[in-house]
């Protein structure tokens, strides 16, 4: 069993993360065709930068987010 | 023949004993029922009761301090399971609760010399089973010969009228659901404990109780999954036109007809496209609303108000509501009823309040004839809604009393007002091809607002001067970025009203389950964001024993103690279901004891890293300033973790009193590491240097002068007095 990149706990299946940060990260990319078609154009950088800014974005997205710009991940 | 009057006077006379719940509640009783009222306190030790003559008869008044018997298991041993139980006294099982041993045993010694009981402990399922216990096991009586007094308030008329009409028997399948209820959450509570204590045990030796209960499973679910929601919302943009127009040189904003905007590139025309344009008045429509006054208060209804408008935990509300009882002042408030019976006496209550700061509105009630008041939907057998008494409080009521019964005794004044009328007044805007909407409300008639008002929300807003076809100017207008907002933390009120919507706990238990979320450490501060005790507990919980979260059985085990309240089961059928169900959760627990407790020690160390630890001494640079408590004086301080190996001694003094919490930023005059503390209702933020740091000498002098002023104004005003 593999630890969670972010806080160590066990990973989730074939996931790198836990089942928290695992939630938190299919939300992520789900929710960037919202944004897509919300904004008519925009990167995934640019996307993520925006939810680093936005209010109300969940902590353990930020970590997400944290992890994905750390690591060159997506 | 004058034997025969004697056999008659002495069947007549007798001692008869009243049961009350509390001291208070047994004064008031004692009072109200004294023929001169001035019954006779006999004092024994640190206990009491209340000696009163009637009718020739003799009444002893003794009271309970709440329950004086307590569950203690049969079998011996800090183990699980453990189903079978007695009653005994509650100070042989709690040590704090030395103080209830006089009144026991003054209890047990005066009952001895007693002809007859009433029990007039409050009419519910909890004071049900107090007098009784303490009946049964107090004075040995018989609880089949002994009568009961029921009453809503403790006001004089209602307590003689309770003594004179008492029910002929005690209401049996109360005590039978309060009993019930009591073995239930017993069997639950002790048995899962110990279950979740021990596997901490086995894994890292360590004896600390992590507890959970029948109840509490399912709240803790309900707060992770909340809180969890929380944590991983991605927030989507929207926009928001927000547009000024102007028109006879006055300015004002316009409302555009669609609140959010999901597109940028449609916000970004619609500006474009009405860059100095102008609109038209299209039609004016004018509707009349109205409001009729809110129901009754019921207890939830009464803790969500006082939360809403006073910050008042419901616990507390209940608490100060409780002392309002007791105080005669309001009737009794753990009632779900949003009713007020025709038994009541509206006009002497009405009466009453013409002698208080009510006097003008209760006048005005009084004028009109018909006391009809408006009614809820929700009803209880036991009590009518919260509603005050009319009589006044001798003494001053606290501030926090003040608040309570102000609401309180408005929203029933409320009941017996009419309806408000508002007039709503919406005018259409085009421009081009888009609305915009101009709202104006006034009121016509206020109704029952003019006495609740204090308690509502309600701005009145002019329309400015226009009319149909009228040319307003844009003068303004953008289209502003927004964010959908993530799902709100609960605070005690919602979740105080997510319980009673899962029909979870009782009316009397749900404010101190909202409390122990916080105070087991499951949860942090009002916003009941999980730490990670409660994530450790919920995550593990989840993996091994489902059970215990699921809100499912719990709610059934209540539909089943609500059966035996309406006579339809009883407490053996309802035990042998618990004993069931919690065998097979104890016995998936045995099975997985190991990676629980392993699951719990983790988490109870995270816990502990983010309550107390503060992060790197700057003394030596290797250790981790804590908080630590002395052994020997049991006071708090900040030490290092090198204090015995590399023998740093860097210490700093900490507030004693209150809740501390490491924060995660350094002091912006000193960079020491900060800290809040939380005490009562006051929250505040400082360094651990606090006693040496520039920054808050500064604070503590601006602090002392504000002081000197304030005594130096104070001074001034006695002597100009």
């Amino acid at each position: 069993m593999t630890e969670c990149p972010i806080c160590g706990r066990s990973s989730l299946g074939p996931s790198k993360f836990c089942r928290y940060h695992d939630a938190a990260h299919t939300e992520l990319q789900e929710v960037f065709g919202q944004w897509q078609k919300a904004m008519g154009d925009i990167s995934w950088n640019d996307y993520l930068e925006s939810l680093l800014e936005a209010d109300g974005t969940g902590v353990w997205v930020i970590e997400v987010i944290d992890y994905i710009k750390l690591e060159g991940n997506s | 023949m004058k034997l025969l009057n004697c056999i008659e006077r002495r069947d007549k006379l007798s001692r008869v004993m009243i049961i009350s719940e509390k001291p208070t509640a047994a004064k008031r009783i004692a009072e109200a029922l004294d023929q001169n009222g001035t019954p006779k306190e006999v004092k024994s030790r640190s206990a009491s009761y209340f000696e009163c003559e009637r009718n020739g008869d003799t009444l002893i008044v003794a009271y309970a301090l709440g329950h004086l018997f307590e569950l203690r298991q049969i079998v011996k041993g800090w183990t699980y399971p453990r189903f079978e139980t007695e009653w005994v006294p509650k100070y042989e099982v709690q040590k704090k609760a030395a103080n209830v041993k006089p009144i026991i045993n003054l209890i047990k010694r005066v009952s001895k010399d007693v002809d007859s009981f009433i029990v007039a402990t409050d009419f519910d399922i909890e004071g049900s089973l107090i007098g009784y216990l303490t009946l049964k096991y107090g004075c040995k009586g018989d609880p089949a010969r002994a009568k009961r007094m029921v009453f809503s308030t403790l006001t004089q008329a209602d307590l003689v009228h309770a003594y004179e009409n008492p029910s002929p028997s005690l209401d049996f399948a109360m005590i039978e659901a309060g009993h019930t209820r009591h073995l239930v959450d017993w069997i639950y509570g002790i048995n899962l404990t110990r279950a979740l204590t021990l596997a901490i045990k086995k894994v890292s030796g360590w004896f600390k109780i992590v507890s959970t209960g029948r109840v509490q499973g399912p709240t803790l679910a309900y707060l992770a999954e909340r809180d969890g929601a929380i944590n991983s919302f991605v927030p989507v943009p929207f926009w928001v036109i927000n547009a000024k127009g102007k028109h006879a040189r006055q300015e004002f904003d316009l409302e555009y007809s669609k609140k959010r905007i999901d597109l940028k590139a449609e916000g970004v025309q619609i500006v474009d496209d009405l860059q100095g344009a102008s609109a038209v008045v299209d039609s004016i429509n004018k509707k009349t609303v109205k409001q009729t006054p809110p129901v009754p208060f019921n207890l939830s209804a009464l803790q969500s108000e006082c939360y809403r408008h006073f910050g008042f935990k419901p616990s507390r509300t209940l608490a100060i509501a409780q002392k309002l009882y007791l105080d005669a002042l309001i009737s009794y408030p753990r009632t779900s009823s949003q009713k007020i019976p025709e038994s009541i006496d509206i006009k002497k209550i009405l009466s009453g309040l013409q002698a208080t700061k009510y006097s003008k509105f209760a006048q005005t009630i009084l004028a009109k004839g018909k006391l009809v008041p408006v009614q809820g939907d929700k009803d209880d057998p036991a009590h009518p809604a919260i509603h005050p008494t009319g009589s006044k409080k001798a003494g001053r009521l606290t501030p926090s009393e003040s608040k309570v019964y102000d609401i309180i005794v408005r929203r029933f004044l409320a009941l017996f007002y009419e309806a408000s009328l508002k007039e709503s007044v919406r005018a259409d805007l085009k421009a081009k091809e888009y609305l915009f909407y101009l709202r104006g409300l006034k009121t016509i008639v206020p109704g029952w607002i003019e006495v609740y008002g204090p308690y509502t929300a309600f701005t009145e807003k002019e329309l400015p001067s226009i009319d149909s076809g009228d040319n307003v100017e844009i003068v303004a207008i953008t289209a502003d970025d927004k964010f959908t907002p993530p799902p709100a933390h609960f605070n005690p009120s919602s979740l105080l009203k997510l319980l009673e919507k899962e029909n979870l706990g009782t009316k009397a238990t749900r404010a101190s389950i909202v409390d122990s979320a916080i105070s087991r450490g499951y949860t942090l501060g009002e916003k009941f964001e999980l730490s990670s005790l409660g994530y450790a507990l919920y995550e593990t919980l989840g993996e091994h024993v489902p059970a215990i979260l699921s809100s499912e059985f719990t709610r059934s085990l209540e539909n089943e103690m609500e059966k035996i309240l309406e006579g339809e089961s009883d407490r053996e059928t309802v035990l042998e279901l618990v004993k069931e169900e919690l065998q097979e959760i104890l016995d998936d627990f045995r099975a997985h004891e190991e990676p629980i407790g392993e699951g719990l020690v983790r988490g109870l160390r995270g816990y502990w890293q983010a309550s107390e630890e503060l992060g790197q001494c700057p003394k030596c640079g290797v250790g981790t300033l804590s908080i630590i408590r002395s052994p020997k004086s049991g006071k708090r301080f900040v030490g290092c973790s090198q204090y015995k190996e590399g023998g740093c001694d860097q210490t700093f003094p900490l507030p004693q009193k209150g809740r501390i919490s490491p924060l995660d930023k350094q002091c912006p005059h000193c960079s020491h590491h900060m800290i809040k503390v939380v005490s009562g209702r006051r929250a505040w933020e400082t360094c651990v240097n606090w006693s040496a740091c520039p920054g808050r000498q500064e604070d503590i002098k601006t602090l002392q002068e504000k002081r000197a002023r304030s005594s130096k104004s104070d001074l001034k005003e006695e002597k100009e007095q």
